[in-house]
């Protein structure tokens, strides 16, 4: 399989002395679309920076396209949104686009481009006239025009509402169909679900959790009860001791691998425990269950 | 360009301040008399518009797009610092010339002196050299200053370097030590060139071969000292 990005024992210090990265070791396929995530300062956006040659490597190395992030080739199969990216107020935003499209060797029409992400209407308006959702749609619109094989997205729908957070995911499953790479990192869990074919997960500077969103979730139990009991959790936690139980205000939440074997012995300990709540475990339960 | 074109908090006081001095100095209260002395007036103000609006043009896009993360955006793109710094210089430059040919139009459409189409010529190439140079020192500025700060830093650059270097009030009246010590100034060095070029004084060739040196040297220390603020903000 193509590497299409790799961290190679990346640590990286701040100058306050923050510890952002230690040790990573992460790679990337050609194709795929991989989630990182992670909690604030878990080291995502320093991982992000490092790859996009915002940030010098310290210890270790980067490669994108086999190459240095700082190597102008690299860069043209590049697209990025950062979570950033105040865009001049005075341009329009065909002029936007068409700026952007002039940093590469073979950009596409830029017109095309405001037609994909719904902007046609818009081509002639200045930044300063654009809602939030449209600001975030043009950023989307400059990372496209170069025709990434790699679109690095840094928390793409931040501040956008649930319409336009759902315009966006859609752009994004077409374009990973069409077999563009997708680098996201996101605290919005759904995103990572609908899109990610693997999840990278940091805690502290360290790869705590690689693997796809199927294998997070069994890491974190396939079954998530919320029931109320008047057992002690020590009663709970020997019905299963596999299972992961916590307490959830008045009542308990269970992460289960074999949530029918849990519900018998439960009612059996327990036949006036009231159940709230019986699903397939969440991947935002599984990330909680990695801590 | 379009950008800074488009912002009127910027383009006014860019035209004004010389067209406005110029207008005081040269017209309302005219202090020259003579066509040399009269030349000089669009010599130092044109030379004094570009200066303001070279810095101003390149320092604060700078400082501007790096508060704001566009900076960052364009680095993870094929621009390249080099090619970028280039773009904003060029931007900076170009706007400059256009304050320098409005003072230029003014004084002519106002003043009884003439120039030559080499004149002319000279006047230009005097400004563009001039422009590239404060340009830099404007890069330099927006590289190293947050927003909020530039502005400050820049306006206490340009005024006294303008004062001092003889484009608002002749070096003449002002005491010796200042009048020594402005040879150090990039400012005298380009007064000096366009005073030279619209035929307002002579310049030896020593003194114009110090004149460029002087101009191209701090465009090129003052280019790599903005590449190297920025590449150590990658650390």
């Amino acid at each position: 399989m193509n590497d299409l990005v790799e961290w190679r024992g990346i640590s990286h210090r701040y100058a306050n002395g923050a510890q952002a990265l230690k040790a990573l070791d992460l790679k990337m396929h050609a194709g795929e679309t991989l989630a990182l995530l992670g909690s604030n300062g878990a080291g995502k956006s320093t991982a992000i920076k490092l790859l996009l040659g915002l940030l010098g490597a310290q210890q270790g190395t980067v490669r994108i396209f086999g190459m240095d992030p700082s190597e102008a080739s690299a860069r043209q199969q590049l697209g990025s949104v950062l979570q950033v990216a105040g865009l001049p107020t005075r341009l329009t935003v065909l002029e936007q686009v068409e700026l952007h499209a002039a940093y590469y060797q073979r950009p596409r029409a830029p017109l095309a481009v405001l037609e994909e992400l719904g902007l046609s209407d818009l081509v002639n308006r200045r930044l300063n006239t654009l809602s939030g959702g449209q600001r975030r749609r043009l950023e989307m619109a400059l990372a496209l025009v170069g025709s990434p094989a790699l679109l690095v997205l840094d928390e793409p729908t931040v501040g956008v509402d649930i319409h336009e957070r759902a315009r966006l995911l859609n752009v994004l499953q077409s374009l990973k169909a069409s077999g563009v790479a997708i680098l996201l990192t996101t605290h919005v869990i759904e995103e990572a679900e609908k899109l990610a074919d693997r999840v990278a997960y940091l805690d502290a500077g360290e790869l705590r959790f690689l693997g796809s969103v199927g294998e997070l979730k069994a890491l974190g139990g396939l079954q998530e009860l919320s029931f109320d009991s008047g057992l002690s959790a020590g009663t709970l936690q020997a019905l299963d001791p596999h299972a992961a139980i916590e307490s959830a205000g008045r009542g308990f939440v269970a992460r289960l691998t074999d949530g029918n074997a849990f519900l018998r012995a439960l009612l059996a300990a327990d036949p006036h425990a009231q159940i709230r709540e019986y699903r397939r475990a969440s991947l935002e339960s599984a990330l909680r269950s990695l801590h | 360009m379009r950008k800074l074109i488009r912002d009127p908090g910027f383009v006014l006081p860019s035209f004004g301040f010389p067209l406005g001095f110029f207008v005081l100095f040269a017209l309302i209260m005219p202090f020259a008399n003579t066509a040399p002395a009269q030349l000089a007036m669009i010599a130092n103000y044109g030379a004094f518009g570009t200066l303001a609006a070279a810095m101003f043009a390149a320092g604060m896009p700078l400082a501007q797009e790096r508060d704001t993360g566009i900076y960052a955006l364009k680095m993870t793109t094929p621009l390249g610092l080099f090619s970028y710094l280039a773009a904003k210089m060029s931007a900076a430059a170009v706007f400059a010339l256009t304050v320098a040919a409005a003072v230029l139009l003014l004084g002519l459409l106002t003043l009884p002196v003439s120039m030559n189409a080499g004149a002319v010529a000279a006047y230009f190439a005097a400004t563009a050299l001039g422009a590239c140079t404060f340009a830099g020192l404007g890069l330099l500025i927006g590289a190293r200053f947050a927003l909020n700060a530039a502005p400050v830093v820049i306006n206490m650059v340009f005024m006294p370097m303008a004062f001092l270097g003889g484009l608002v009030l002749p070096l003449m009246i002002m005491p010796k030590l200042i009048q020594q010590a402005s040879v150090a100034l990039p400012s005298f060095h380009m007064g000096q060139l366009n005073r030279a070029a619209v035929g307002a004084g002579s310049i030896t060739t020593t003194e114009l071969l110090s004149a460029l040196a002087v101009l191209t040297g701090i465009s090129i220390a003052a280019l790599m000292a903005t590449r190297f603020l920025l590449l150590r903000g990658r650390t």
